[in-house]
């Protein structure tokens, strides 16, 4: 059997500089011939960073429906605030750009990456998110090498 | 004028220009004039400034940083854009010297820490727009690069300079980043803001210094009061001319600077 270990922490900031964290460690055992298919042991991996973010978000943000819960704003404009809770600011443009270019350079499905995520566009996600998916790209592109 | 009171937003350029001269910010911002010449130092710090979000947005996309030749290869496209406009060179300067000085500057660049970034790279060239200024439209910021660290949020412009910075120089040229500092502040979630300036040289033997400004409230405050008064001069249509020995010489409105009568 093979063992794959997947770590997701994530701190937010909350009024009056203060900050609350949540994280969550899978250990998983699979099939050892996955390492013979590098695609399905990136799929697999993926699966469960989908999986441990998730579970993070709604940890610190509560049950999430479709995403369209979140503030609209196009990811430049200061979402509106009551002046109690830090607003979530959008994705940067950088960001979003970012994971085009390695999902395209990965040959990555971007339709089903959005389906998995639950957004209906990468403008959708928090700054915090997309750091973590372009980290979870990169990751994925060093442990199955690029596909280019 | 009614170009003027139509515009939704206010950027530091732009008021720096009216600051500079009222009259040259009506040309630009207002008549629409097209420029009657170019600068080089403009298009060469575009290019220098092209090159190296070339270069973050390499690194942002987990590639391998760029080679000085892919650096060169934008750094010259810029100028392959505007091979059509005149373009005015500064003494004993061409557009071969200052690709040699673009290489040198480059190669600099490519050497320093800033290249090498240990934060996590979050925007580069980024626009940041909201209303942060009372009685003003939204405020809009293309900002060079922010970064993110354990501890900060690293907000840094990038500046091409004919000498190196003295000190205190940073301080006085802060309104531009104390500005950028009140939109970047909603990405800090909790993190301690720090304003930089990166500032290359353009010497012989270019340098790459970083230069921290000082968040002040007080000094945010009167940066925010001093657009608030400028934006209500721009609104009452209050353009007149403001000669300077240095501004004047590579100013892009000259003809039509002469041409006005009020």
């Amino acid at each position: 059997m093979l063992k794959i270990n997947i770590g997701h922490n994530r701190k937010i900031g909350e009024p009056n500089y203060g900050s609350r964290g949540a994280s969550v460690h899978f250990e998983v055992e699979v099939d050892h011939g996955l390492v013979e298919q590098p695609q399905a042991l990136r799929q697999k991996i993926r699966e469960l960073f989908v999986q441990a973010q998730a579970a993070v978000r709604e940890e610190l943000h509560g049950p999430e429906t479709n995403g369209t819960q979140r503030p609209a704003t196009n990811g430049h404009q200061q979402p509106a605030t009551n002046g109690h809770q830090r607003p979530q600011r959008m994705a940067t443009s950088s960001q979003v750009r970012a994971i085009h270019a390695i999902a395209n350079r990965q040959r990555t499905n971007l339709s089903e990456l959005l389906q998995e995520l639950g957004i209906g566009r990468l403008e959708e996600l928090s700054i915090g998110s997309a750091s973590e998916l372009i980290d979870r790209l990169k990751s994925t592109q060093s442990v199955g090498g690029d596909a280019c | 004028m009614l170009k003027a009171l139509k515009r939704d937003y206010v950027s530091h350029s732009a008021i720096s220009t009216y600051q500079q001269c009222p009259l040259r910010y009506y040309f630009r911002y207002v008549a629409n004039l097209p420029e009657e010449l170019t600068s080089s130092a403009l298009v060469f710090g575009s290019g220098i400034h092209r090159a190296a979000e070339l270069h973050f947005e390499a690194l942002l996309a987990g590639n391998d940083a760029p080679s000085l030749d892919e650096l060169m290869e934008v750094y010259q496209s810029i100028w392959d854009q505007r091979q059509d406009e005149p373009i005015r060179f500064g003494k004993n300067e061409t557009q071969q010297s200052l690709h040699e000085l673009a290489k040198r500057m480059l190669t600099t660049f490519q050497a320093s820490e800033l290249a090498k970034p240990t934060g996590e790279i979050l925007g580069i060239e980024e626009e940041l727009r909201g209303p942060v200024i009372e009685g003003c439209p939204d405020l809009l910021a293309r900002v060079d690069l922010i970064l993110a660290t354990q501890d900060e949020l690293q907000v840094i412009d990038l500046k091409t300079s004919r000498s190196r910075w003295k000190s205190g120089q940073a301080e006085n040229q802060a309104e531009q980043l104390l500005l950028y500092s009140e939109l970047a502040k909603e990405m800090a979630s909790g993190k301690k803001l720090r304003l930089r300036f990166a500032v290359i040289s353009k010497t012989k033997t270019p340098t790459l210094e970083m230069h921290d400004v000082s968040i002040h409230p007080d000094r945010v405050e009167r940066t925010k009061r001093v657009v608030q008064r400028v934006w209500k001069s721009i609104q009452q249509g209050s353009f007149y001319p403001s000669p300077s020995p240095m501004a004047c010489p590579s100013c892009a409105y000259q003809q039509a600077c002469r041409d006005w009568q009020g």
